[in-house]
């Protein structure tokens, strides 16, 4: 039986006043309705203190509970909360060994919210391996994160 | 130098056992060097092709830029259906999907890859994009 659906409204606003020729305020909002079925079933929010590593060996966070059990597309908000080094972020889809692709690095304080797909990025047939890797890209330090992922079905 | 303000937030009342109010406000600016010198906003028809974003000054987004695009076509209403997901790629590497109505929004730094490009995997779908780069 389907638990039934969830809601969730998200509002991304930007604004300067000396980016573009034109004064940049910009307000966007999606409401996303989160489908309760066995692909939407799941949602966390944690926190973590990451430290330096190499790609594939930082810490793994896949959207699902049940290990391989997601298929589909999967939203992350994910937030550096330190104060001092930047959170380097990577995403693998394969289960085969294949070396996680860096996505981005973000900033003390800086946030994001992906819409990844392990639909898309698994690239030999075997998706439902969707993993988010967090590490502290300064060597021998660490910083801390908040990650917030739900799952959007297939 | 530019400063940008960036403000995310994020309300369910039903997603987690309590009510998530995620409110969450950064000011960035951009360097002072020839690699934050493109800054674009525009809307795109995107088709299978896999379509470059800001190609307009260098040739790429700089590591790092903040990117912001949202899937601009019709959602599904009755039997009318929705037009296609936009498929966003790291240079070659499929990543992100993003369906009718939804954005993402990222400080993006690619490593060794620097640019961003959108497809669809069938028809003609539609995205409006905001780059900035930072560095």
């Amino acid at each position: 039986m389907s638990k039934g659906n969830n809601t969730l409204k998200c509002t991304v606003s930007f604004s300067s006043a000396d980016l573009l020729p034109a004064n940049l305020n910009m307000s966007k909002t999606m409401t996303l309705t989160v489908p309760g079925t066995v692909a939407g079933n799941e949602a966390q929010i944690q926190n973590f203190t990451a430290p330096q590593a190499a790609a594939g060996s930082g810490i793994m966070i896949p959207p699902n509970t049940v290990a391989n059990d997601h298929a589909g597309r999967v939203f992350y908000f994910v937030q550096n909360t330190g104060t001092t080094y930047n959170l380097l972020i990577r995403v693998v889809s394969e289960h085969s060994g294949a070396t996680p692709d860096q996505m981005g690095d973000l900033a003390p304080g800086e946030f994001a919210i992906y819409n990844f797909d392990d639909g898309v990025m698994d690239s030999d047939g075997t998706r439902d391996h969707l993993r988010l890797e967090i590490s502290c890209a300064t060597g021998s330090q660490t910083t801390t994160a908040t990650v917030f992922w739900w799952e959007m079905g297939a | 130098m530019a400063t940008i303000k960036v403000n995310l937030s994020i309300n369910s009342s039903d997603v987690l056992p309590f009510v998530v109010a995620i409110d969450e406000s950064k000011e960035i600016s951009t360097a002072s060097d020839a690699n934050a010198n493109s800054s674009s906003a525009g809307k795109l028809t995107v088709s299978t092709t896999a379509l470059t974003i800001n190609t307009e000054i260098d040739g790429g987004i700089d590591n790092r830029a903040l990117v912001y695009i949202k899937n601009t076509g019709a959602i599904a209403t009755g039997a009318v259906a929705a037009d296609p997901n936009i498929i966003v790629d790291d240079e070659t590497v499929p990543i992100m999907e993003i369906a009718p109505g939804e954005f993402c929004f990222l400080p993006y730094n690619g490593g060794a890859n620097s640019s961003l490009t959108v497809e669809t995997a069938s028809g003609t779908g539609y995205c409006e994009y905001l780059i900035i780069e930072l560095t």
